[in-house]
């Protein structure tokens, strides 16, 4: 009996039940040309299943400070998940490259692959952190005990061959994330508008919920 | 594939050191949470301690499955509500914290600290942290100031549980909570806490979890998050959360209206999920691991200020109809349950009893420090919960202790008004009703009046799984046992069968009630109903009426007990099932007090 493959190619063990239908990338067209994944903060209920997925793609275990994928709990004071990612911005906006000091830059958008590289053999390390300082929303990840360099979203395209396939997208329950072209003029995106930190979006939402009359609820701390 | 191994982190608040010590060999015998606290319970709380004395203690329990069948945290501890074993679960995050700090296998705090204190826990770094800055604030305000603080120090995003005012009052039902919706509330695991001088637990871990094969737990959790079985679950879930219970629960009379004396009245049909939804639910929330994310917080902006929550059938269930209100108005109820820190449930039937006997003129004014109770009224049971949180004035202080102190304060006959089951008060899933009701189940639970304190609690509170993530799980494995080999064996590398899983449910369920036998609770003096289960019928919208005969109770009871918690028919450990399980040890201690079958 040939072995059984899941939608990511995986083995699945004789132990697990017929897998179902993935629903995510399959309900849209694959896209073409320059693309991102786009996080819906409204959808993300928090369950950080997109952040498995991430670090058992990329390190083969499950661990979400392995992610590439970030997903912080907030208390608004109502409990709020929201998640951000590396946005695979156009050449204007691409703060994380214009901070290298290694020229030509370590990080940098590899356009025969169509997403953000960093390169192995010149990055620095994690010690540098410019470009992670650059980039602002803390997409550029960084996790001394397995790697000496930092890691960014690749879209999933591991061996860096093209064959761009994010699997936190098809996995997501929620459907809060998209794999899309970016639009725009010149067919980017404007993507400072949306590169915004957690922490931001999270004071943004919670604005929802103001003003608030009771005494006991007190506004979200972290930007005073 | 080699087994992996499972540490408990050990706090001792009276010393104010920590240690972490190996339980791979009792984990394998009781797995995590509420099977290694039935032996911790077991050997480290004298018997007859005082639960809010030093010598209790507080295990903050994880297990093996947490954060992938759900992500529940189970406290355990000896209850200061029923003096028996206790124990209360929680979601929420801080479980899958604490297992990212690869202490699998939870933290336990013994002792007492001589000043108000927190525990922060980063990865490694375990330190008592100074809390009178945190002491007398609500909960709220506690966490979020908890939070930020911590974020300021280390960026990082830490979980916290903490306590309430009337946990620091020791409040014999006071609650835990994390997130501020998230609430440890069944029996008293808040008093616990506060009589520990311990007003949070902050938890962040960086290290990932501890899994045998991450490959084939990774394969497993897919197989689960990308079944349609799952999708159409999470469609409920995420949308109703827990507010589509009660209005169903109403209307077949299972639920209290005004102190669960009426039958079916028009005030249930205050109770609309629909219109709570469309104009108070603000969004969805999760927890780490789970599809299912049946969070689904409130807020309501009104004229007496803006209160935000949840509604769950256990902080609202007591309350509502029950003290003769709708979910219009529960809001602010809820929202100041979550924020003084008490379980709503028990609260609730408090509560309810407290206006009854009010009308009764049992208790006064004078008693409850100027509040006249009446029916109805958002006001005057603030007012009374507050009050209760401060032990303010006679009447409060009393029902801050729970039904059996206060009978001594307000005399026998405050006893026919009260709707309670071996302490606990009963006011949902009403105990007459013997098709969706909880009679047996509360009628005959060593723990007290609640759900979840069967054979299928035992596996799922020790294997850690949720019981509201399971059902897809369930059905796309075909049962909770299955589920828990396939996982188990994977995420700890080992070979169990679904015997030896069944073998682990009935060894921990035994284990469990053998902790309140010892200490004090007995099948033939503690099971039985309030006299209102027998004297005073309820009938449902449909008009089926229900009521329990004596004898039929009696009846009904051996057959439980024999048939869906596998005792004798005295409602006792049989002693060759203990020896099979390898539980002989309690055989010496409870033989001399009939407590063998």
């Amino acid at each position: 009996m040939a072995t059984r493959r899941d939608a990511g190619g995986n083995p699945i063990p004789d132990n697990v039940a017929p897998a179902a239908k993935v629903w995510g990338k399959e309900n849209y067209p694959y896209p073409q040309g320059a693309a991102f994944i786009e996080c819906d903060e409204m959808k993300c209920v928090g369950c950080g299943i997109c952040q498995m997925a991430c670090s058992m793609q990329h390190f083969g275990v499950i661990n979400k400070d392995l992610s590439r994928m970030r997903v912080r709990k907030y208390l608004l004071p109502l409990p709020k998940a929201i998640q951000a990612t590396c946005l695979q911005c156009p050449p204007q906006e691409r703060e994380c490259e214009k901070a290298c000091p290694i020229k030509p830059a370590a990080i940098h958008f590899d356009l025969n692959t169509l997403h953000m590289v960093i390169n192995q053999e010149t990055c620095l390390g994690h010690g540098c952190r410019l470009c992670r300082r650059a980039c602002g929303i803390d997409v550029i990840k960084v996790y001394p005990s397995v790697t000496r360099v930092p890691f960014v979203c690749d879209l999933c395209d591991v061996e860096n061959n093209g064959n761009r396939n994010p699997q936190c997208v098809n996995v997501c329950p929620y459907g809060a994330l998209y794999f899309k072209t970016s639009t725009g003029m010149g067919g980017y995106a404007i993507h400072d508008i949306m590169r915004k930190h957690p922490d931001e979006k999270a004071e943004l939402i919670a604005r929802r919920l103001y003003p608030l009359t009771r005494e006991s609820m007190v506004y979200p701390g972290w930007k005073k | 594939m080699s087994e992996i191994k499972f540490s408990l982190l050990e706090v001792d608040l009276t010393r104010e050191t920590s240690r972490v010590v190996d339980v791979t060999e009792d984990v394998k015998k009781y797995l995590g949470a509420r099977g290694l606290a039935n032996k911790l319970i077991w050997d480290l709380v004298p018997q007859g301690a005082d639960p809010l004395g030093p010598e209790n203690i507080l295990h903050i329990g994880v297990g093996p499955l947490t954060g992938l069948i759900g992500d529940k945290t189970i406290l355990s501890f000896k209850s200061p509500l029923t003096g028996w074993v206790g124990r209360s679960a929680t979601s929420g995050y801080i479980g899958d914290e604490i297992i990212r700090t690869q202490y699998n296998a939870g933290i336990l705090i013994k002792g007492k600290a001589n000043r108000p204190v927190y525990l922060h826990v980063y990865n490694d770094e375990v330190k008592i942290e100074d809390a009178s800055d945190l002491w007398g604030k609500w909960k709220q305000e506690t966490e979020v100031t908890l939070r930020d603080r911590l974020n300021k120090q280390t960026s990082e995003m830490f979980a916290v549980l903490c306590i309430g005012p009337a946990g620091e009052n020791l409040v014999r039902y006071a609650n835990v909570t994390t997130e501020f919706v998230h609430s440890a509330s069944k029996w008293g695991c808040g008093a616990v806490m506060g009589s520990k001088n311990l007003k949070a637990i902050a938890v962040k871990g960086t290290k990932g979890p501890l899994y045998a094969d991450h490959q084939q737990v990774w394969q497993l959790f897919k197989t689960y998050a990308t079944s349609p079985r799952t999708a159409l679950h999470k469609l409920t879930e995420s949308r109703w959360g827990h507010t589509t219970s009660m209005p169903t629960l109403l209307r077949y009379a299972c639920e209290g209206i005004k102190n669960n004396h009426l039958s079916y009245n028009e005030i249930v049909e205050k109770s609309n999920h629909l219109e709570h939804q469309l104009k108070y639910h603000v969004w969805t929330d999760g927890c780490p691991g789970c599809a299912a994310a049946c969070f689904v917080p409130f807020f309501k902006n009104s004229q007496r200020g803006a209160f935000g929550g949840e509604f769950r059938h256990d902080n609202v269930g007591g309350f509502n109809a029950n003290i003769m209100l709708g979910y219009e108005d529960m809001p602010e109820i809820a929202a100041l349950e979550d924020e003084l820190g008490m379980d709503g449930e028990e609260l609730g039937g408090i509560v309810a009893w407290a206006i009854d006997l009010f009308e009764h003129g049992i208790i006064t004014r004078e008693d409850l420090g100027g509040i006249d109770l009446k029916w109805g009224s958002v006001e005057t049971a603030c007012e009374l919960m507050k009050k209760i949180a401060y032990k303010e004035g006679r009447a409060p202080a009393a029902l801050a202790e729970g039904f059996r102190r206060a009978y001594e304060v307000f005399g026998e006959e405050s006893k026919w008004y009260a709707f309670e089951v071996h302490g606990c008060a009963a006011p949902t899933y009403d105990v007459r009703n013997k098709h969706h009701g909880m009679g047996l189940t509360a009628g005959t639970s060593h723990t007290g009046a609640r759900i979840g304190l069967g054979l299928d609690s035992a596996l799922s509170e020790a294997a850690t799984f949720c019981n509201f993530a399971t059902g897809p799980f369930a059905q796309i494995w075909g049962s909770r046992e299955e589920v828990a080999r396939v996982f188990l064996n994977a995420a700890c590398g080992w070979n169990l069968t679904v015997a030896d899983v069944k073998d682990i449910a009935l060894r921990n369920y035994y284990f469990n009630r053998c902790i309140s036998l010892r200490e004090g609770y007995h099948p033939s003096k503690d099971d039985y109903l309030p006299p209102r289960a027998f004297d005073e019928p309820i009938t449902d919208k449909y008009g089926t009426t229900w009521v329990w005969d004596r004898a039929e109770f009696e009846e009904e009871k051996k057959k439980h007990y024999v048939k869906n918690l596998s005792l004798t028919e005295a409602g006792l450990p049989p002693r060759e099932g203990l020896k099979r399980l390898g539980l002989d040890f309690v055989i010496p201690v409870l033989e001399p007090m009939g407590a063998i079958g």
